[in-house]
């Protein structure tokens, strides 16, 4: 059975900040999921193989050209910046107090 | 003017200038307005940008010259694909204020085929859901019945063609998105084989699974749609170039797997699906028993790997760079306030069981395990597909439900998927068509073909949409 302090650490992995209530309800909402997926230790794989992925054999990669987008397309993406300065990104630092 | 649901009608009524590109668009976006207040098919309705686009393509009939299939044509697309410029949400609060910086390829192709685009679409959050309840924007109302579901997540696209607000639309299937809600609200929903249609500009959810896929009133109306959208992407490489001659047969052989007609379905919707076979039969088809064995493990297969494909596709909306941003002390507090304020309860739950499968010490039993178990459901697949050329199901275990009816309990949910998950884990094509009605609630019935046998599958499909009408 998931306790509070396991969800807790879950959504810390997940980058996630809990809420009371999301720890009230959760332990028992993800066990029940859990034990129904669990179902699959009894499937009979043998020695089989996983399927990552259905991907085809790259047979090309891509040429190694720089592109730059327009101007206008720049601009549209940095449209989406939360915060800006200029043409930059501005954050939270990511390196120290 | 009443608007007529075929694309090939809309097409020819066009081009002879019965009606003009203009009166369409108007005509459909007057429904629309009419009809989705009660509905909320539509998060965004781009409607003056729909009607310049008819303009312009009046001006070109005018000028004499020929139209493509899908020019002038209005469609709806689910938001979760991009259309550069205009509003693309996820039906997310996270992405309530971002604007798509480039063009979905589907939208490309469509774009040079002409179509014009009505709005986008409502849908469970991030595509997590089977009713469109998950919606951060309110949930839409199936046509049918105003007090129940549409299905999910594609709910938008399926209530917009079933009501008439477009006479096609785009969703995306990742474990039944397309088929469900087209089976709920009466219209036919197609998903193409994985690989079949690029993913570039199509919000990931969970890459081995998501395919774009397409609604109409008709098969034929899908696999128009289906024909402008497919093809290789040098910017998705599991999208690939198919070539694909469908073989004229006097009698196709329909596989009926007894897996998929046990217990968790309701009799009522069995007894109809069983009863369209009688009119098939006399259609060309004949119908084979066949075997799914290890079917009753999709389902479990699925919520592992799609989660824990979830929790590293969602990583990327972190308060950085997609609009969004919460207050903090520190990044990790912007992460972790942003994702906590921006996600619905439905995606923080995928992402911790995602989280979970994934994490040291559960890999093994979880994640790795599913992908043995999906290489296993693959191959019932191939063994079944030597003896038959399409497989039946239901679509979905029962009928569309009131709203709030399965939300407080997750797993109940989930199970809405049986049907459609495995096609998913296999990387099949699969279609469901309206079947009939009971107690006046759409029902629609499922083929599965082989992979990269989509013309196939939809000749199929067409064939016993005739034999049902």
């Amino acid at each position: 059975m998931l306790n509070r302090d396991e969800v807790k650490h879950l959504f810390d992995l997940a980058r996630i900040k809990a809420s009371a209530v999301e720890l009230e309800k959760l332990p028992g909402e993800l066990d029940s999921i859990l034990a129904y997926v669990h179902k699959l230790s009894d499937a009979p794989i043998g020695d089989i193989p996983p399927t990552l992925s259905f991907a085809p054999a790259l047979k090309e990669l891509r040429r190694d050209v720089e592109t730059m987008p327009s101007e206008s397309d720049a601009d549209m993406l940095r449209g989406s910046f939360p915060e800006r300065e200029d043409h930059f990104l501005k954050t939270k630092k990511v390196f120290g107090e | 003017m009443p608007v007529l649901s075929t694309i090939r009608d809309l097409h020819e009524k066009i081009e002879t200038k019965k009606i003009s590109a203009r009166e369409v668009v108007d005509s459909y976006l007057k429904t629309l307005e009419e009809k989705d207040q009660n509905i909320s098919a539509f998060l965004h309705i781009f409607d003056s940008r729909a009607r310049e686009e008819a303009e312009r393509v009046d001006a070109k009939i005018a000028g004499g010259s020929a139209l493509g299939l899908l020019e002038g044509i209005p469609l709806a697309v689910k938001d979760n694909i991009l259309i550069k410029g205009e509003r693309a949400t996820a039906a997310s609060r996270i992405l309530a204020e971002y604007t798509a910086a480039y063009d979905a390829h589907v939208i490309e192709k469509l774009k040079k085929e002409g179509s014009i685009f009505l709005g986008k679409t409502n849908l469970d959050e991030f595509a997590m859901g089977s009713s469109t309840e998950n919606s951060a924007f309110g949930p839409t109302k199936n046509p049918h019945d105003l007090s129940r579901v549409p299905g999910g997540s594609s709910g938008g696209s399926a209530a917009a063609v079933a009501s008439q607000m477009a006479p096609g639309a785009l969703g995306s299937d990742t474990g039944g998105s397309i088929r469900q809600p087209a089976s709920f609200c009466g219209v036919v929903g197609f998903k193409p084989s994985y690989g079949r249609v690029s993913r570039s500009g199509l919000m990931a959810m969970a890459s081995s699974l998501d395919q774009i896929g397409t609604f109409g009133n008709s098969v034929e109306d899908a696999e128009i749609l289906f024909r402008a959208i497919e093809g290789r992407d040098p910017l998705d490489m599991t999208s690939v170039e198919v070539k694909e001659e469908v073989p004229i047969k006097n009698e196709y052989r329909i596989g009926v797997p007894e897996e998929f007609f046990a217990s968790g379905l309701d009799p009522r919707i069995k007894t109809l699906i069983e009863k369209t076979y009688t009119k098939a039969e006399g259609h060309g088809f004949r119908f084979v028993p066949v075997h799914v064995p290890n079917a009753s493990y999709a389902l479990a297969c699925y919520y592992i790997i799609m989660p824990a494909e979830v929790s590293s596709n969602l990583a990327r909306f972190d308060g950085i760079r997609y609009s969004s941003r919460s207050g903090g002390d520190t990044l990790f507090d912007v992460y972790k306030n942003t994702r906590e304020e921006g996600f619905g309860t439905e995606v923080k739950r995928r992402i911790a069981i995602g989280t979970y499968v994934l994490s040291h010490g559960y890999y093994d039993a979880y994640y790795l395990q599913a992908q043995r178990v999906r290489t296993l459901i693959t191959k019932d697949f191939e063994e079944v597909f030597k003896k038959v050329d399409v497989i039946v199901t239901p679509t979905a275990p029962n009928l569309p439900f009131k709203f709030g009816e399965k939300t407080e309990n997750p797993l109940s949910m989930y199970l809405e998927d049986v049907y459609t998950v495995p096609v998913n884990l296999a990387g099949l094509p699969a279609i469901s068509i309206p079947a009939g009605v009971i107690d006046t609630l759409p029902v629609g019935i499922q083929f599965i073909g082989k992979r990269f046998h989509d013309y196939e599958l939809l000749w199929c499909a067409r064939q016993y949409e005739t034999a049902l009408s």
